[in-house]
């Protein structure tokens, strides 16, 4: 049984100390008063609280102690790719020569970081059999907006404006629907065939000269390798629409196929899922874009250009979309999975693939015959089993999820994809052992032995028990303000 | 796990695609290769170099570093089971309430990407909030900003017009505006400080000239330490780059986008928002909420696509406004204000500089007209090594085009030898310029 | 689990009820679309005078982690809204045919009535 820290954390709007607090920089000589009208200036100083460093301190360290990371343990939460990434790329990023370099400084002053960039365009574009890269987007579903604008200056540049819809199938992540919405799509969603995988009817129904864009992520979000890649892209491609790929799910393929092979003109990654670099707990995460030459013209501006040794950022984009984000993304991101992929190299990637596979198909396995896969036989890097049995001993797939936080598991994703009832999606990851994996199973075999109240009353071993999210719906406390002690 | 079997025989041949990227490295050539590379980059931290703006180097306290590296907050991913995720659940949550008090704004999210794409955002939520289409924002603005607010709007065919400036003050040209309000706005934005580095009084009863127009706001928040919070002069929506508040520069990422609301607009609002709520023992507990304006949920009327954002970004943020208190936030603010007010007075010696070049009162910025091309200048700067400010010319473009203007920003890194050497180089100017 | 169904009230295919007085209509959903769709957090209520044609958006109705399109199961113009749902979603769940009540609606084609269900037809539509 696992155990985790709980700690009755006040509110730091609940903590004040008389310790001296320490000083980070020198006082003025003079009040702002001084310089600045006081008709400007604020006539109380914010709420914000004076708490003594050794207490700040202890604070975060026992919020840390209250959340799970991949640091604390197996995360096999589906689609998420949650991998261990090695520390070293935490150190190379926090060097003084990358971490305090401003975005304008004089070109000449940050060859090394835009050596960096330029690297990275170079290997991601490798990588995915592209042509060429932008690093600007801040995450994935930053990387599809910026995809869906290319896509929208390529047909209009071509005076083909008539299209104005994205299909998507059903077990898309929903970014990609409000991504296509925010590019000023209309959404064409299409069922999934029996297999799990397109429909080549659906989609023949679906593809007209309305068609901007069939957007697509393979294996699909069931872990299935879509079969009809190739059929698929010719059709998308006779209909005049454009291939787009959701790069969520490439830790599954690197170095066995590749977005440009399959046939697709544009890709975004996302370098916190496939390429290491940690989540933060929901950012910053990183979305490049790469595209095939011919929608090189659209790319996002500036992008990194190499001329002999030296470096220099391209604003010579005239059909460009435009910048995406301020100055060149989320660099010491950008830089961390440099680092990754220069560590692993092009063998050390494709057996990360490999892993990955390798231990999603071994967990299939052994989860199958306790919770059913209704989909695949063959899996990519993960799979989506159902708790729809579950029921009968009334209990529902959110609870065997609670319950599982209480044998030192994270849950794996749940209700995810739709297509799937109670769906549970396990992603295992390259990075964990056959032990660890083991572990989880046999703590999957002991709650499904476990009566239906333990579940139902799950979990007791963590921080806090089970949260009541419709309360908080109700609640709307935002700050501290609406908060009772 | 290999057992050996071929699990990729579903990939038709014809697909195959093998990496043609060099071998691994060992962790110790992975060292020494990116620091020979890091060593090319000149830092900006503790040197002579008036770059800011909107990204400014700070000081981080070394106990902030430590909070930054603590592995379970940097590993965790988005808190989808809040059970074991309450300690980033309520860090998040002090993010929120301390930019709440900062702002003055009823709700603030746990984030956006950035400032500017915090701005298109902004203009999306007003659309949907009014129903309208049309958008006021200044002319002197950074381009790049201007261009990703153009970009966030052609999703729904929204329209945006510009209105000028001072041109001695610096501020909002009110005429200007005025001329451009209709019904047909949905909102104005105006910076404080803005690109100029001009505070404007003006903008304090903005929100009674624009008729129903949503009220919209760019901060630097480190500034609001000192200076009147939006959320008290009518701001409907505070939007800025949250990376001043301790956050490392990062050649310009990760950063931090800052999106307050009021709480008319919170159920459009985009982006993650943490609530408090109870655990099954009434102990307090916190969870993500309002999820139904999200993808995942809402997938194309989602009120954006959001997903990952910079939560941990958020958290450092949240530690350093901790770290500094109230107290600490405004010594470093009124020393920045002190320190460029005193820059700018010593450039103003120097022949053929005008500095301040607008009248209106500055934060930690201000605009120097220059006697010769300011690229001249910027260097001359750096063959003394001295990374000057940014050069405004881009945001004087066609007619009546000004190539010798210049946002000078300064920060407590700044050692007080480099202002005096700033100020001498910029004396002898005069001898070789003309 | 047997759901409540109203005698007094006519039905959609998608669970909406509607009832009659004269040319008023009173609208809400009925108390197997409240269980279906579980603890109610939020209802965005239309505007008043809002104009809207059978079949379209009407108003949408909110749990934690669903949320479901209502719409106009007769063509009209939205007279009265329950303000009491603003704070309260929760009201649906408990009384779906008395206080929870959704909108009021005026009338446009009262001929269109005759295309809804009525409570026996509904009850065997949701299979009790």
């Amino acid at each position: 049984m696992y155990r985790q820290a709980r700690y009755d954390e006040p509110l730091l709007s609940e903590i004040s100390d008389d310790t001296p607090k320490t000083r980070y920089c020198k006082a003025p000589e003079n009040p702002p008063e001084d310089y600045i009208p006081a008709s400007m200036l604020r006539k109380a100083p914010p709420g914000i609280p004076e708490v003594s460093e050794a207490r700040v301190v202890r604070h975060y360290t026992r919020l840390a102690q209250m959340t799970w990371g991949v640091d604390t343990g197996f995360y096999p939460l589906g689609s998420c790719t949650m991998k261990y990434g090695p520390k070293i790329i935490e150190v190379v990023a926090d060097l003084p020569g990358f971490r305090d370099i401003h975005p304008l400084q004089d070109e000449s002053t940050a060859q090394g970081a835009l050596w960096a960039m330029h690297e990275l365009q170079e290997l991601l574009a490798k990588i995915t059999d592209m042509d060429a890269f932008t690093l600007q987007p801040a995450a994935g579903a930053h990387g599809e907006f910026t995809g869906l604008m290319m896509i929208r200056a390529y047909h209009e540049d071509r005076d083909d404006k008539e299209r104005k819809e994205v299909i998507v199938p059903d077990t898309a992540h929903g970014t990609n629907p409000a991504s296509a919405a925010m590019a000023g799509y209309d959404v064409v969603e299409i069922p999934s065939g029996a297999d799990g995988c397109v429909d080549l009817k659906a989609l023949e129904a679906a593809l007209s000269e309305n068609t901007a864009a069939l957007m697509l992520t393979n294996p699909n979000t069931l872990g299935i390798f879509e079969k009809d890649a190739l059929i698929i892209a010719k059709m998308v491609h006779e209909a005049g629409a454009l291939l787009y790929y959701d790069g969520a799910n490439m830790n599954a393929i690197m170095g066995k196929t590749a977005p440009g092979a399959l046939g697709f003109d544009l890709v975004h990654l996302n370098l916190h899922k496939t390429f290491s670099t940690p989540h933060g707990g929901g950012g910053p995460g990183a979305g490049p874009v790469g595209v095939k030459a011919f929608l090189e013209p659209y790319l996002p501006s500036p992008t990194i250009k190499r001329e002999g040794e030296v470096y220099s950022l391209d604003y010579e984009h005239p059909k460009s979309i435009g910048p995406v984000k301020a100055f060149y993304g989320n660099f010491l991101v950008l830089l961390k999975a440099l680092v990754y992929i220069k560590s692993l190299g092009g063998e050390g990637l494709t057996e990360a693939t490999e892993r990955a596979v390798a231990n999603s198909n071994y967990l299939a396995e052994k989860i199958s015959p306790l919770l059913p896969i209704p989909y695949g036989k063959v899996w990519k890097h993960e799979f989506v089993a159902s708790g729809k049995a579950l029921k009968e001993k009334g209990y529902s797939t959110v609870d065997l999820a609670k319950r599982l936080l209480d044998y030192g598991f994270h849950a794996p994703t749940v209700y995810f994809p739709h297509l799937v009832e109670e769906a549970f999606m396990v992603e295992p990851t390259e990075t964990e052992t056959k032990e660890e994996m083991d572990a989880f199973v046999a703590a999957l075999r002991t709650i499904l032995e476990e009566p239906a109240e333990k579940l139902k009353g799950a979990p007791t071993n963590t921080s806090v028990g089970r949260v009541d999210e419709t309360l908080a719906a109700r609640n709307m406390a935002f700050t501290w303000k609406n908060v009772n002690k | 796990m290999s057992n050996g079997s071929d699990f990729f025989y579903d990939i038709p041949e014809e697909a195959r695609h093998s990496l043609n990227i060099p071998k691994g490295l060992s962790e110790d050539e992975v060292l020494r290769i990116f620091s020979e590379k890091a060593e090319m980059n000149t830092t900006v931290s503790g040197k002579a170099s008036f770059l800011g703006g909107e990204f400014q180097p700070r000081y981080i306290p070394a106990a902030l570093r430590h909070i930054m590296s603590m592995g379970e907050l940097l590993t965790a991913y988005t808190s989808y089971q809040p059970e074991v995720s309450q300690g980033m659940l309520q860090g998040l949550f002090e993010y929120q309430s301390l930019m709440a008090e900062l702002t003055q704004m009823d709700v603030v999210n746990a984030s956006l990407y950035d400032g500017a794409t915090g701005l298109g955002e902004a203009l999306r939520l007003s659309s949907r909030a009014t129903r309208k289409k049309r958008f006021l924002l200044p002319e002197a603005m950074c381009p790049a900003k201007k261009q990703i607010a153009e970009l966030y709007v052609k999703g729904f065919d929204g329209e945006i017009e510009f209105y000028g400036h001072e041109i001695e003050g610096g501020g909002v040209n009110i005429s200007d505006l005025r001329n451009k309000v209709s019904e047909e706005v949905a909102g104005v934005y105006v910076e404080m400080p803005n690109a100029l580095g001009v505070l404007d009084e003006q903008i304090f009863d903005m929100k009674e000239q624009i008729g129903g127009a949503l009220l919209l706001v760019g901060v630097d928040p480190l500034s609001l330490a000192i200076l009147r919070a939006p959320g008290d002069y009518g701001a409907d929506i505070v939007i800025g780059e949250g990376q001043p508040l301790g956050l490392p520069i990062g050649y310009g990422g990760p950063t931090l986008g800052l999106l307050g609301v009021t709480k008319k607009l919170v159920r459009k609002m985009p982006g993650r928002v943490v609530g408090a709520t109870e655990g099954t023992a009434g102990e307090r507990a916190f969870c993500i909420t309002l999820q139904t304006r999200e993808q995942h949920i809402r997938r194309e009327k989602a009120t954006s696509n959001i997903c990952s954002n910079e939560a941990h970004c958020a958290i450092v943020a949240g530690a350093y406004m901790a770290l500094q208190g109230a107290s600490g936030l405004k010594r470093l603010a009124g020393l920045l204000t002190e320190r460029a007010h005193r820059l700018a007075e010593e450039m103003n010696k120097a022949e053929g500089f005008k500095a301040p070049l607008f009248s209106r009162p500055f934060f930690n910025s201000f605009a120097v007209e220059t006697p010769i091309p300011y690229s001249r200048i910027e260097e001359h700067l750096l063959k003394n090594k001295i990374q000057g400010g940014q050069s405004l010319s881009p945001l004087f473009q066609g007619e009546g085009a000004k190539d010798n203007i210049a946002l000078f920003s300064v920060n407590e890194t700044i050692p007080d030898e480099a202002y005096t050497r700033l100020v001498r180089v910029l004396h002898e100017i005069e001898g070789w310029g003309g | 689990m047997m759901s409540k169904i109203d005698e007094s009230c006519k039905y959609t295919e998608t669970d909406e009820w509607v009832n009659v007085t004269g040319n008023k209509a009173r609208i809400g959903i009925t108390d197997y679309a409240q269980h279906k769709l579980n603890d109610l957090t939020y209802v965005d209520l239309p505007e008043i005078g809002m104009k809207v044609s059978k079949g379209e958006p009407l108003l949408v109705v909110e749990s934690v982690k669903s949320a479901a399109d209502i719409n106009a199961p007769i063509s009209g113009t939205v007279i009265e809204v329950n303000e009491e749902l603003e704070d309260n979603a929760e009201t649906i769940n408990k009384d779906p045919y008395a206080k929870g009540w959704i909108v009021v609606m005026e009338l446009e084609a009262p001929d269109e009535l005759d295309s809804l269900l009525d409570a026996s037809a509904y009850a065997k539509k949701i299979g009790e």
